[in-house]
Order: structure tokens, then sequence, then C-alpha cells
């Protein structure tokens, strides 16, 4: 007995519709980049005020998105140190917050005792003692007394500090630079912006630096 | 399945490819230059494998390739882990959820056992397929 076999044409073939799948998927993935790059071109970026460093006029111009304990942020911190002070017209420096809270328990605390301290105008000094001292505040279970001790190490007017801590302005103005970092692709630290490109990590930093520095020689 | 890994490639293409390099850096098996290439295509790999999982087209290639590539991330990630590296989160998925090095081995391992039984019992697993419906009308 003949089996009667429901045939019927389908109106692509499998080849076209693999084609048509292709395209749309590239076409979904470009549509959202050029989104999400417009989304990006909008957000308005405020500069930094007391976390500069070096020339304005430099043609170098460095911003540094960093999550304070971050092992990777306090080696590359050390490393624009040192560039700084080898080449100090040519490098402007600015340092924004990223503090990445679900891996790093005391990352919102220490971006709030920088801000502090930048209102001090005492961040360098106060986050050179944070990036040197790091591997040991990083394993306690509280760091508040450490960061006291640093704070008060670094020069700052200890009840000008106490009322900045109890400031719920400097958190939110760190969660709004972490957005903002967001919406320009910061997606884990240390980040940095070189003349606008994206470097992530300290070894595209020190390529990206080494191509500038090295065609000044 | 296949959704799962659309959602992990699309987050990754949409992002700068400079932050998977960065990952993939994390991992100390290849240079700067060989990470920024995995860094450019593996996106593209993971999003239109799970694409074409989802809808059932090219199933078995899907499957064979999704297998291969679940293969080299447990060694990406056993190795991290054996050597040490300090790696706290896997980078797998972006800002979407962070998992330890760990974690995501174990969760992998599950994903290869998942897609070896789908290979295994691939008749059952063209049920419903597009692929199907392409062989059932020729």
């Amino acid at each position: 007995m003949k089996h009667k076999h429901n045939h019927h044409t389908p109106k692509i073939s499998k080849s076209t519709s693999t084609f048509a799948v292709l395209v749309i998927c590239v076409a979904v993935v470009v549509t959202a980049r050029v989104f999400t790059r417009h989304a990006a071109g909008q957000v308005k970026i405020k500069a930094a005020q007391n976390r500069v460093k070096g020339n304005p006029k430099g043609s170098i111009r460095i911003v540094e998105y960093l999550d304070f304990q971050c092992p990777a942020c306090a080696r590359g911190a050390l490393m624009l140190k040192s560039y700084l002070q080898k080449y100090p017209l040519l490098i402007f420096l600015e340092v924004k917050y990223f503090p990445i809270q679900k891996i790093h328990a005391h990352a919102m605390t220490s971006a709030v005792y920088a801000e502090c301290a930048a209102r001090q105008n005492k961040f360098w000094a106060f986050q050179d003692v944070l990036v040197e001292r790091q591997a040991q505040w990083a394993k306690l279970i509280s760091a508040e007394d450490v960061f006291k001790n640093m704070a008060k190490e670094s020069g700052l007017d200890i009840s000008k500090l106490e009322s900045c801590l109890a400031d719920e302005r400097v958190r939110a103005l760190i969660l709004n630079e972490k957005v903002a970092g967001k919406a320009l692709g910061v997606d884990s630290t240390p980040t940095y912006f070189i003349n606008g490109k994206i470097a992530v990590g300290t070894k595209s930093l020190t390529e990206e630096l080494d191509k500038y520095l090295g065609a000044s020689h | 399945m296949g959704l799962f890994f659309v959602v992990s490639g699309f987050e990754k293409l949409i992002s700068p490819y400079e932050n998977f390099s960065y990952v993939v850096q994390g991992y100390e098996l290849l240079n700067n230059s060989l990470s920024d290439i995995v860094a450019l295509v593996f996106p593209w790999i993971e999003f239109i494998v799970g694409v074409f999982m989802a809808l059932g087209l090219w199933l078995k290639l899907s499957l064979r390739v999704l297998w291969a590539v679940i293969v080299i991330f447990i060694f990406v990630l056993a190795q991290a882990l054996l050597r040490n590296l300090p790696i706290k989160d896997c980078g797998c998925f972006g800002e979407l959820f962070s998992l330890p090095p760990h974690v995501t081995l174990i969760f992998d391992s599950c994903l290869l056992v998942i897609v070896s039984f789908l290979r295994r019992f691939l008749q059952k697993t063209l049920t419903l397929s597009l692929d199907n419906y392409f062989s059932l009308t020729r």
C-alpha cells in the first residue's frame, strides 16, 4: 500500500532561508551598534575637576575609568604616574570612577574616600597611598579604618572628610560617572580613552601610549 | 539553549571589542593581536550559532560547532584555574551577570552534557526544527 506523502514546495529554499537569517543577524547587530554609539554620543561627560593631572594642552589626553580595588587598575595608576613624570608636557590625565561592587567589596567605599579627598584637592596624594597599599586593604572585611588613616596621612581635614562621607551626593556622582562610562562602552577596569580611542587593560594602555610617545622621540 | 548563546554573543557584539579582548588576554593564552582577532570573530560565531540553534536550522552543524566551542571554553577555564590566574569574573557574559571561573566551569560542563545529549538523539532534537520542515518538503 502506497503512503501518500504530504509534499508541498516551500516558498523559499533552505539555502535562501540561511542567507536571509545571516543577513538579518548582521543587520540587527549593525543597527544595535549604531544606536548604542549614537546614544553614547549624547552622553554629556562632566570634567572631573579635581581629578586631573598633567598639561591641559598636552597632545595625549587620557581618561581613565578605574576601580580602586582592581589590581590591574593599581598597576595602571602607577604606570601612568611614571609616564606623567617622564612626559609632563605631553600627557593630560583625568580619572573617573567605575566601581565594580559585585566583585569588589570596597570599590564604592574607596571611591567615596577618593572623591572626598578630591574635594579637599588631595586626590592624587590619596590615590597614591590607596594604590600602593591596595594588596593590604583589599583583603580586609572592613577597610574604613584603613582609609581614614590613609586620609590623615594624605593631609585631609578629618572633620571635612566626615561631612563628605555622609553626603549622599558623593555616591550619586560616582554612580553617575559609572553610568556615563557604561554608555561609552566601559565594561571592566581599567579602561582608558586615549585621545578618544578605547584601550582596556594596562597592556593596551602601554601599546597605545607607545604609539604616541614612540613618534615623539 | 540557542537563545542563551544569542544573548551572550549579542552582548559582546554591541560593546567595544576591546572589552572582550581584555577578557581573553586575562586567560594568558594568546598575545594581544590574537586576543583582538578572537574578540572580533568569536562573538559572531556565538551569536550566529545561537540563532541557528534557536531556529533549528543546520542543527547538526550548529551542535557540532557549539560542542567544539564549549570544549574550548572548558579548556581555557580549566587552565586558568590550574595556573591560579587572578580572574575573578569569567567575563563570559559581559555586564549581564558575573560568574567566577570555577562556577562557569561547572556550568559549561553541564552545557557540554546537554549538547552531547542533543547530538546523540539528533532525530528527536530535529523535531519542530526548520531542518525538519525543509526535509519533509523535499
